[in-house]
């Protein structure tokens, strides 16, 4: 116990804004830094060496500049977070309970009188405006005594202010004693347990990720029909038994989907399905998601449109990789070679620049007995298209480009703790903040009645609250008052 | 493309409103306020219509885009305007309001408008609830920025009569705009997105930018209440945060402009 409020004083709310304050810099900087440091910087250390000199490359690779987020200064700022999380909740929790559920009433007047937005309500004049029947002459006539409100019609009087606050969904706790009536009125203890339990929340959700990302495995894939790709963690494959995708009225992709097998080493089938993108696959501890498509340099058919041996009739042909066709009015045959998405010219060749067809080309090889050429024809701009001479006059029309699946195969052990934390924050947050806290203090002795606010947020609602509150009691002791008065 | 019409003919009546606005906080005369706060109204229903019209065209909510959300998002200020002037009885709130609602309509004004179909990613329920609540709780960002340039505009009480909020208002209206919106950020823009995530790309967390632009949100917001609670921070610093995080979340917001990544849906 000593132990515990050791550490509970050393983990104060100083810490934490520390703490929180830490990450929140660490965070920002890593943010801005992945922005404004050159993304190319690990592929060309030579060249950043010879411009930013030997300490500062160094010093990058050092504090991993150029993927913040896994470098050891902000996992340390993310464990001390975890810690101090921990070790706030651990040495709170029991006053959190505490203030939750146990509500207790004011040692004395003092208390009550030093609170804020005080109110009072005298008996001599219940309504507050001056005019109110006098009490002490009805009470005094009614029990012949001394003119001050005996105790049992004090406690007939606090069972009719509690009520107000009852009636306001408040909790109400009092104490009598001789003269002298003290009670605490509470509203919205919960938020305590929320903050508790949002807190909690965070720390699941932390443990969580800690987790995913220490015992959590996960790999991108990248293929086309056919493929075969090992599970993690067990003997079982992954197949790509299709991939296909959906285009939308507007020309747009509206949905790709993959059908995928599971397969053991003998190549049945345990489990089959597709998935698309927001509805994954499971296979025991492993989640199979549709995570991005690509377009490949292959390709399943291409429609050429071609002249040949001074004819002008334009003939069309669909050929599909590899595919041979003779070329009608000469003695050409076609054959189409590979295929860029987004051709580009090098120093070592043509290649594609990106998986989109932003400037899609296809090779031709044209072919006689005694010659190949071969050229390039070019699908958005054909004033770019080879010139194979006046013989033959080819163009690229169409082609339907072999798209890849890009599935993210992964085991992440974490995800029930995430899952859990997540639910568990969010109810607390709505606790927290659905739940209005307010805290009442007040007294009732022979002359009059004394209620005050505790610590006050959001001073303005809380004034209102204080003048409701008010002018229900004082309508109820206005009542009470006749009711004596009239017998 | 009646949607965008509907947009501008919005965008100019809250700008009329605003000027309205100013007058009615210049002059003190009371039919200047009521038609600041006739055309305010004009606006929003214009807002919403824009909003209506642009859902039917595209054929799923208006959240998609940087344009849609920019919309969603000064909707949302229109209404939680409405219902504080509602509730404290100061149109005066109008003068700060306006402006701040009209700076996030010249954003969205100069976003590309074009509507589209859901891209496959954001065909599912999590894109209407991440998207929705992360609109709502910035919107409150917003309203709790624009009330804390109210606070820090205010002299101490005169003991004149004014059409502004007190001071003392104005400072609750910070607090409670950072008080509504934490609560659905954290739940709408980081756990459904989070979640949302993790069905779509099989990952909770990719430090994307827009992510980590949501972090470092989250994470000046809970220090700002901590700090609140602990009684460090009083209205005057409260007010100065609300519109430093009202910086965060507009860097964050046209970070997508520049920053690409996973949220690069302008």
């Amino acid at each position: 116990m000593a132990e515990l409020k050791r550490i509970s004083n050393l983990i104060s709310h100083r810490l934490a804004i520390g703490v929180i304050s830490a990450l929140f810099t660490a965070t920002a900087f890593g943010w801005l830094l992945g922005e404004v440091f050159p993304p190319d910087f690990q592929r060309e250390l030579e060249k950043y060496n010879a411009d930013w000199g030997g300490f500062f490359v160094k010093l990058s690779i050092l504090l991993r500049l150029y993927d913040p987020f896994h470098s050891f200064w902000y996992t340390s700022v993310l464990l001390l977070f975890f810690i101090v999380l921990l070790l706030c909740i651990v040495t709170r929790a029991k006053l959190f309970i505490k203030r939750s559920l146990i509500v207790t009433p004011p040692n004395d007047r003092e208390l009550v009188l030093r609170g804020n937005e005080k109110r009072v309500v005298e008996w001599l004049d219940p309504s507050g405006t001056g005019d109110g029947k006098d009490p002490l002459v009805h009470f005094t006539r009614k029990h012949e005594n001394i003119g001050t409100m005996d105790d049992e019609s004090l406690a007939g009087l606090t069972r009719d202010v509690t009520g107000v606050f009852r009636g306001r969904k408040y909790k109400v706790v009092s104490e009598s004693r001789p003269g002298l009536v003290l009670f605490r009125a509470v509203s919205g203890r919960w938020r305590f347990i929320g903050n508790l339990v949002f807190h909690a929340g965070l720390l699941l959700i932390t443990a969580g990720g800690m987790i995913g990302s220490l015992m959590g495995d996960s790999a991108f894939f990248q293929g086309g029909r056919g493929e075969i790709i090992p599970l993690p963690g067990s003997g079982e494959f992954l197949r790509v038994d299709e991939f296909r995708i959906i285009m939308g009225r507007d020309g747009m992709v509206s949905d790709y989907i993959s059908t995928l097998s599971i397969i053991d080493s003998t190549g049945a089938v345990i489990k089959a399905g597709e998935i698309e993108v927001n509805k994954p696959m499971k296979h025991g501890p492993v989640n199979i998601y549709q995570s991005s498509y690509s377009i490949g340099e292959g390709f399943t058919w291409v429609d050429i449109e071609y002249r040949a041996g001074g004819s002008n009739i334009s003939r069309n042909l669909r050929l599909r990789p590899g595919e041979k066709a003779l070329l009608s009015d000469s003695v050409w045959s076609i054959i189409p070679g590979r295929f860029f998405p987004d051709f580009r010219m090098g120093s070592r060749g043509p290649y594609s620049a990106s998986a989109t067809m932003t400037n899609p080309a296809v090779m031709v090889h044209i072919v006689s007995s005694a010659d190949t050429v071969s050229g390039y024809l070019f699908l958005r701009y054909p004033q770019f298209n080879t010139k194979f001479g006046n013989e033959i006059l080819l163009s690229a029309k169409d082609i339907e480009p072999e798209y890849l699946t890009g599935l993210e195969v992964s085991v992440n052990p974490g995800t029930g703790a995430m899952l859990a934390g997540m639910f568990l924050s969010a109810a607390g947050l709505i606790l927290l903040y659905a739940m209005n806290f307010r805290i009442i203090s007040g007294f009732l002795d022979r002359e009059r009645l004394v209620i005050s606010m505790g610590k006050m947020k959001m001073a303005v609602s809380a004034r209102s609250e204080m003048r409701t509150i008010e002018r229900q009691i004082r309508e109820r002791v206005v009542r009470l008052i006749g009711d004596v008065t009239d017998k | 493309m009646l949607d965008i019409r509907l947009f501008w003919i919005g965008f100019w009546v809250y700008l009329a409103s605003f000027i309205f606005f100013t007058a009615y906080s210049a002059s003190k005369k009371r039919p200047a306020g009521i038609i600041a706060m006739g055309l305010f109204i004009a606006a929003l229903v214009l807002n919403t219509a824009a909003l209506i019209v642009r859902w039917v065209v595209s054929s799923h909510p208006p959240m998609a885009t940087m344009y849609e959300y920019s919309l969603v998002l000064a909707w949302v200020v229109g209404l939680l305007f409405l219902y504080l002037t509602a509730k404290f009885r100061k149109i005066g709130l109008g003068v700060v309001i306006s402006p701040v609602l009209i700076m996030v309509l010249v954003i969205a004004s100069m976003l590309p408008k074009r509507a589209s179909a859901l891209m496959p990613a954001l065909q599912s329920y999590w894109f209407y609830i991440h998207v929705s609540l992360a609109a709502i709780s910035e919107g409150a960002f917003i309203f709790a920025a624009g009330a804390g340039i109210l606070y820090l505009m205010r002299k101490e009480s005169s003991g004149k009569a004014s059409i502004l909020p007190s001071k003392e208002l104005a400072g609750e209206l910070v607090s409670r705009g950072i008080r509504i919106g934490y609560p659905l950020f954290t739940i709408g823009a980081l756990f459904a997105g989070a979640i949302w995530a993790h069905y779509a790309w099989g990952r909770f967390w990719s430090w994307d930018p827009k992510e980590t632009g949501a972090l470092v949100i989250w994470l000046f917001y809970t220090l700002v209440l901590h700090q609140e609670v602990r009684g460090r921070w009083k209205e005057k610093t409260l007010a100065v945060m609300s519109i430093v995080g009202l910086l965060i979340i507009l860097l964050s917001f046209l970070g997508n402009l520049f920053l690409g990544g996973l949220h690069a849906y302008i």
